[in-house]
């Protein structure tokens, strides 16, 4: 016993060192095998609507936005929340009164209830909404030239406001946005 | 007399024909020669028609629909009071196969079908419908009714989605 005492030593600090290891990677990656869910109002505890205060406690994180302090009137920022990239767009007409109007992300993990994600067909997209109006249309490659590959498939509220955007290239999702305030054009 | 009945039934079955080979072109502007805003007069000599409106400047309705027939096709027209012209024309459908679009859509087209043919155009997908938008001028649409994701009826009207916005 005495002779693999070293040797038992030597595991159970490689198994201590393997746990904290994975410690702290869990801060920056997403879990696995875990979908966030995208709504109307929001992609999991991200709300639309939200204020810089409520943001950064759910971000745990200070936001800083520059345009506001101009004479902007939005400003988008790129965060990671729960590990996933996020860009979000903040409305406002100062720093202190800015709110969340749109989140975007091109994470596997973040689908929607019927489980439309980066990497779907748009077809399915559009199909998954049949109560939903619906805009399908391109986007514009460089104003006013419409792109031959990139589209949109915005999913719309009833109230016609809040909207689910699904970013199209060739076919397929490449990013999900919920947005507060969309109109196509 | 026979030759007469002869002669009739000739022309009847190359009229029918025509209207097949020709078929009628539905566009963001009207269908065939049924052109979004023209007034009342000369709609009345493309339908061969006295249009008498229930509403249009008898009460304080500015919109009526009346049934008609354009080329032996039953057609639904929409009129609008307009100050200059009495009224003028301001959107038209059917449900006849014989109109279509240039692309082909038309009575009998799946939803798949209008999606992939139409994908540097804006579409506008409801419940009964899929309008799709002129590109280069939203505010003017084909309309299409649709029924377990088929066409049932086709028209051209300006986009109801675009109305308000300038």
């Amino acid at each position: 016993m005495k002779k693999n005492m070293p040797l038992v030593l030597g595991l159970l600090v490689c198994i201590v060192l393997s746990c904290n290891n994975k410690k702290s990677n869990e801060k920056d990656d997403p879990p696995q095998n875990k979908d966030y869910l995208i709504r109307m109002d929001g992609i999991d505890s991200l709300k639309l609507e939200m204020t810089r205060a409520e943001l950064e406690k759910v971000l745990n994180t200070k936001i800083t936005l520059p345009n506001l302090a101009t004479t902007r009137a939005s400003d988008t920022i790129s965060v990671k929340y729960r590990g996933i990239d996020m860009t979000l767009i903040m409305d406002g007409s100062d720093d202190s009164t800015a709110t969340l109007r749109s989140i975007q992300t091109t994470h596997p993990s973040c689908k929607t209830a019927s489980g439309i994600g980066t990497g779907a067909d748009k077809i399915k997209a559009i199909e998954a909404y049949p109560d939903n109006r619906r805009f399908v249309g391109p986007e514009y490659e460089e104003y006013p030239v419409r792109s031959a590959t990139k589209s949109v498939v915005a999913v719309m509220d009833t109230l016609n406001t809040r909207a689910i955007i699904f970013h199209i290239i060739d076919k397929k999702v490449v990013s999900v946005e919920v947005n507060s305030y969309y109109e196509y054009y | 007399m026979k030759k007469i009945i002869l002669l009739i039934s000739f022309a009847a079955v190359a009229s029918f024909a025509s209207a097949q080979n020709n078929g009628h072109i539905v566009s963001f502007d009207g269908m065939d020669e049924l052109k979004i805003g023209i007034g009342k007069v000369e709609l009345e000599k493309l339908l061969k028609i006295k249009i008498e409106f229930k509403h249009i400047g008898k009460d304080e309705r500015y919109t009526e629909t009346i049934n008609a027939t354009y080329k032996g096709i039953p057609m639904e027209i929409d009129m609008m009071r307009s100050d200059e012209i009495v009224a003028r024309l301001d959107g038209m459908r059917t449900s006849s196969p014989l109109f279509k679009t240039a692309e082909g859509i038309g009575v009998g087209s799946d939803q798949q079908t209008i999606i992939n043919t139409y994908e540097k155009h804006l579409l506008i997908i409801d419940k009964e419908t899929i309008t799709l938008a002129d590109a280069d001028n939203l505010h003017s649409s084909i309309v299409f009714w649709m029924k377990d994701k088929k066409v049932v009826a086709i028209g051209s009207e300006p986009t109801a989605a675009f109305r308000d916005r300038e």
